[in-house]
C-alpha cells in the first residue's frame, strides 16, 4: 500500500529535535525523504501547496505541540479541515515534553492523532515507531 | 234563635190577655193593628203558605226583604223558591218536611237574591196548623232579615279560620297555657316539634316535655309568674320529644287573650344549631384572638385604614398603646411617603406580601413587611393585616449579601491563582521539561557517536540547552518572584512622567520607526503602584507597539487612561499590524509565544507584564484587528480590594 520509501515530516521549532530525530531515521536507514519544519504554520503551507501530489506529501507527521506562531493545537485544527483535500491518507505522532494530563487528553482526543509520544523520545522507541512507520 | 222565636210567639198572646177588657171584635182589630206597628217596628214580617191552594201571603216587610213590590210577586211557593240563592232552596225543602212529616218548628236561614242582584240573608221561623183530620193546612211564621248579623257571623268565622291556618302554619310552637301552666291548645308546630299529637298535650301541664334534670323549675315557675302578671319573659328550656331525643329551645311567654279568656301564649323554637353556631363562633373568636395575640408580628383589622382591633404585637412593634390604635388611621404607622402605596394596596385588596417603611410612635422608622387579606365582617369587606418588623431579616439579608459578594470574590481570586497555576504547570511542562529533556538527548547522542564534528555539534547545542534552561529558570523565578511579592511598596505616580522615562529608554527605536506617540492621561492622571511594574507594563506595550508597525502607514501609538467604577484603566492603542485574535487570542500572554515572524518576537513581555498585573488584583486584555491595530487595556485595580488593604499595612509597617 505504502510507498517503499516513506516521507516523514519533523513540525518542531525545538532545533536538538530535529537534529537528533534526522540522525537517527539516517543512522538506521528508514529513508531519506525527510521535511523539516520550524512551526505549523510552514508545515500547513506545505500541505496546501502539494496537497494533490501524492509523491511529495509525507506520509507520517511528527508534531511538538509547543511552537511559536501556529503551534499544534492550531495544525490540528486546520488539518482537519484541510485533510479532505489531500491525496494521501497521513498519519500524525504528537510528540510533545509537556507530561501535562490536560494535553495528552486532548491529543488522544483528536482522531487525526494517532498516538502521543512523550519527549525525549530514546533512539530505540524512535527506530521502532519509524520502522512501523516504513512497514 | 229558637228562644228568640218564642219571644216572639209569646209576645201577642201576652198583649191579647191585657187587652181583653174592651168589645171582642174591636179589641180584635186594634189588637191586629198594634201587633203589626210592633211587627213593622221590629222589621219582623209576617208570612203564610196555604198548603192545598199553594197561596203565599206577605206582609209588607217581607216584601221589603225580597226588594219586590206585591205586584211582583205570584203569591205562589215556586215563586218564592224562584227567589231564593240555589244553594238554598234544599234547606228550604228540607224544612218544610221536617214540620209537615215530623211537626217540627218549621227554621231556615237563606239567601234571597233581589231582581237587582244583591244578596240578603232571611231568616224565617214558624208553625204548621193541622185540621182535625191531622193534615197540615197552613203554615205561617215570621221572616227578618238577618243580613247584618250573618256578615258578621261569616266574618268571625272567617276570622277564626285565618287565625287557626296562621296558628298551625307557623314554624314555631306555640302554646296556650293557663295561668298554672296547663296546656289549653298547640299548633301543629308544637306537635311536630315534639312529636305528640294535640290531644296529648292539652289538659297536661309542661313538666312533660322537659329533658330530666336539666331545668331549674323554680325559674320556670317564676317566669310563669312574672309572664302572668303581664311582663312577657323569656326562657332557655331544655326539652324532651316523644322520641325520648333532647334539644335546646328559646320559649317566649306572655300574657294574652285567647277566646275571650286571658291566658299564657308562649311560643317556642329550637335552638340547639343555633346553640351551637353560637358556641362554634365563640370559640373561633377565642382561637383567633390567641392566635392574634400569640402571634409575634402585629396584627391590625381595619376598614380602609381606619383600625377597628389590633393585638399586642402591634402594640410592641409601633409603640402605640391600644387606645391610640384602635379608630386611628393605620396609614400613620407607614412613613408618609409609602402611604400612597399601601392605600392602593387596601383598595386593590392585594394579598402578597410587600416591604414598605414603618413609622414608630416616636418617630423611628423601620423595615417592615405588610401582608393583608380581606375578609367579609358584619356584611362588609375588612382587611387583616399583619406588620412584620424585618429590620433583623434586613440586616441578615444585608450580611449575607455582603458574605456571599466576599465568596465570590474569594472564588474569583481562587479561580484566578488556579489559572495561574495551570498557567506555571503548563510553562514547566513545555518550557523547561524541553530543554532538559533535550540535555539527555544530546548526551546520549554524544557517547555513542563517533564523528569529530558531529560531536562537537552536540556539544555546541548541549552548551544551548543548558543556556535556555537557565534562562527559563531565570524567567520562572522572575514570574515567581512577582506573584510573591504581592505587597511590593507602591508609590504615587504620574503617568505623564513614566511614560516619558520609558520613551527616552526606547528613544532609538522610536526614532527608527519615525512613530508618533501621543497621551492623555487628565482623567486620571496619576495611580498608587509599584513603579518598576508600571515602567515595565509601558515599556512592553511601548515596544511592542513600535515592533510591529505597519510599514503601510504612518505608526501611531496613543496612551490613555480613565477611570470606570473606580478602577483606572490604561489604553494602549496602536496602528500596526495587529493580531488575529481569533487565531492566536488563546496565546497572547503566554510565555515564549510570538506570532509574528519578527527577528525580535521572544515572547517574554506580555507573559511578564501580565503576571505583575495580576499579582496586583489586575486584569490585561486586548482588542486587535489585523492591519488596524492593536489595543491593550490594563484595569489596575479590578479585583485589588485585598490589595488596596495590604498597601495600607505595608505604608503602616
Amino acid at each position: 500500500m505504502q510507498p517503499k520509501t516513506p516521507i516523514i515530516a519533523l513540525v518542531d521549532d525545538d532545533k536538538v529535535f530535529q537534529l537528533t530525530t534526522l540522525r537517527t531515521i539516517q543512522a538506521a536507514n528508514l529513508t531519506d525523504k525527510i521535511l523539516q519544519f520550524e512551526n505549523g504554520e510552514e508545515a500547513l503551507s506545505f500541505l496546501k501547496q502539494h496537497a494533490t501530489e501524492s509523491d511529495n506529501l509525507p506520509d507520517y507527521i511528527f508534531l511538538d505541540i509547543n511552537m511559536p506562531f501556529v503551534d499544534g493545537w492550531m495544525f490540528l485544527d486546520d488539518f482537519a479541515t484541510l485533510k479532505t483535500g489531500l491525496k494521501k491518507n497521513i498519519s500524525i505522532y504528537m510528540v510533545s515534553s509537556s507530561i501535562d494530563p490536560r494535553d495528552v487528553n486532548r491529543a488522544r482526543g483528536n482522531k487525526n492523532v494517532s498516538e502521543y509520544i512523550i519527549k525525549p523520545v530514546s533512539r530505540e522507541k524512535l527506530i521502532e515507531l519509524l520502522k512501523r512507520a516504513a512497514a | 234563635m229558637v228562644p228568640k222565636k218564642r219571644a216572639i210567639k209569646k209576645r201577642p198572646q201576652k198583649k191579647s190577655k191585657s187587652k181583653r177588657s174592651k168589645s171582642a171584635p174591636e179589641k180584635a182589630t186594634e189588637r191586629q193593628h198594634h201587633i203589626d206597628m210592633a211587627l213593622e217596628a221590629a222589621r219582623v214580617g209576617i208570612w203564610e203558605w196555604f198548603i192545598k191552594t199553594d197561596k203565599v201571603r206577605w206582609s209588607k216587610i217581607v216584601y221589603e226583604i225580597f226588594g219586590i213590590t206585591k205586584k211582583e210577586f205570584k203569591g205562589d211557593l215556586n215563586s218564592y223558591r224562584k227567589m231564593v240563592h240555589p244553594e238554598d232552596r234544599q234547606v228550604i225543602a228540607n224544612a218544610i218536611h221536617e214540620t209537615t212529616a215530623n211537626k217540627k218548628v218549621y227554621f231556615v236561614q237563606h239567601r234571597v237574591i233581589r231582581p237587582d242582584g244583591t244578596i240578603r240573608w232571611l231568616e224565617a221561623s214558624g208553625n204548621g196548623i193541622w185540621n182535625k183530620q191531622g193534615e197540615m193546612v197552613k203554615l205561617t211564621g215570621t221572616a227578618q232579615d238577618i243580613t247584618e248579623r250573618k256578615n258578621a257571623e261569616i266574618h268571625f268565622l272567617e276570622s277564626e279560620q285565618s287565625y287557626k291556618t296562621l296558628f298551625n302554619s307557623v314554624e314555631e310552637a306555640i302554646y296556650i297555657q293557663d295561668h298554672d301552666g296547663t296546656f289549653m291548645d298547640v299548633n301543629d308546630g308544637a306537635c311536630k316539634m315534639y312529636g305528640y299529637n294535640r290531644s296529648e298535650f292539652i289538659g297536661r301541664s309542661p313538666a312533660f316535655l322537659a329533658a330530666e334534670g336539666k331545668n331549674d323549675f323554680n325559674l320556670v315557675a317564676e317566669k310563669i309568674k312574672m309572664a302572668s302578671s303581664g311582663i312577657p319573659q323569656t326562657l332557655e328550656f331544655w326539652a324532651k320529644k316523644k322520641n325520648g331525643e333532647e334539644f335546646l329551645k328559646e320559649v317566649r311567654i306572655a300574657k294574652g287573650f285567647y277566646f275571650g279568656k286571658e291566658m299564657l301564649i308562649s311560643t317556642a323554637r329550637d335552638i340547639t344549631e343555633r346553640k351551637k353556631f353560637e358556641e362554634e363562633l365563640r370559640e373561633s373568636e377565642q382561637r383567633f384572638r390567641t392566635l392574634q395575640q400569640a402571634s409575634f408580628g402585629g396584627i391590625g383589622i381595619h376598614d380602609k385604614g381606619k383600625i377597628m382591633d389590633c393585638n399586642q404585637g402591634l402594640i410592641d412593634i409601633t409603640g402605640y398603646s391600644r387606645d391610640e390604635l384602635i379608630g386611628s388611621d393605620g396609614l400613620r404607622l407607614v412613613a408618609p411617603e409609602w402611604r400612597d402605596h399601601v392605600m392602593e394596596k387596601i383598595l386593590s385588596g392585594a394579598e402578597k406580601p410587600y416591604d414598605v417603611e414603618g413609622i414608630r410612635k416616636d418617630g423611628s422608622r423601620f423595615s417592615l413587611e405588610v401582608q393583608a387579606k380581606n375578609i367579609p365582617y358584619q356584611g362588609k369587606m375588612i382587611r387583616v393585616t399583619e406588620f412584620r418588623d424585618i429590620t433583623e431579616r434586613k440586616l441578615n439579608e444585608a450580611k449575607i449579601m455582603e458574605q456571599n459578594s466576599r465568596l465570590l470574590s474569594i472564588t474569583e481570586d481562587l479561580k484566578r491563582k488556579n489559572e495561574q497555576l495551570e498557567e506555571f504547570t503548563q510553562i514547566v511542562s513545555h518550557n523547561l521539561r524541553s530543554p532538559v529533556g533535550n540535555i539527555l538527548t544530546l548526551i546520549n547522542f554524544f557517547e555513542t557517536s563517533e564523528k569529530e564534528d558531529e560531536k562537537a555539534e552536540y556539544l555546541s547545542l548541549l552548551k544551548e540547552s543548558g543556556h535556555t534552561t537557565q534562562q527559563t529558570l531565570h524567567q520562572l523565578n522572575e514570574v515567581l518572584k512577582i506573584k510573591q511579592n504581592k505587597k511590593i511598596p507602591r508609590q504615587k505616580l504620574d503617568f505623564e512622567r513614566v511614560l516619558h522615562q520609558v520613551k527616552t529608554m526606547l528613544s532609538a527605536k522610536i526614532t527608527e520607526s519615525s512613530a508618533t506617540i501621543e497621551s492623555d492621561f487628565s482623567q486620571a492622571p496619576t495611580i498608587l503602584y509599584p513603579n518598576i511594574y508600571l515602567e515595565s507594563i509601558f515599556l512592553n506595550l511601548l515596544s511592542n507597539s513600535l515592533k510591529y508597525v505597519d510599514p503601510a502607514r504612518k505608526a501611531v501609538v496613543v496612551f490613555k487612561t480613565f477611570q470606570s467604577n473606580s478602577n483606572i484603566i490604561l489604553e494602549a492603542r496602536d496602528n500596526g499590524l495587529g493580531i488575529n485574535l481569533e487565531r492566536y487570542g488563546h496565546q497572547i500572554f503566554k510565555l515564549h509565544k510570538t506570532f509574528h515572524r519578527h527577528p525580535e518576537s521572544r515572547g517574554i513581555g506580555l507573559f511578564m507584564i501580565k503576571n505583575q498585573i495580576e499579582a496586583l488584583g489586575g486584569e490585561i486584555s486586548v482588542a486587535s484587528q489585523v492591519d488596524k491595530g492593536t489595543t491593550i487595556f490594563v484595569n489596575f485595580n479590578k479585583y485589588n480590594l485585598d490589595a488596596a488593604e495590604d498597601t495600607d499595612n505595608s505604608v503602616g509597617r
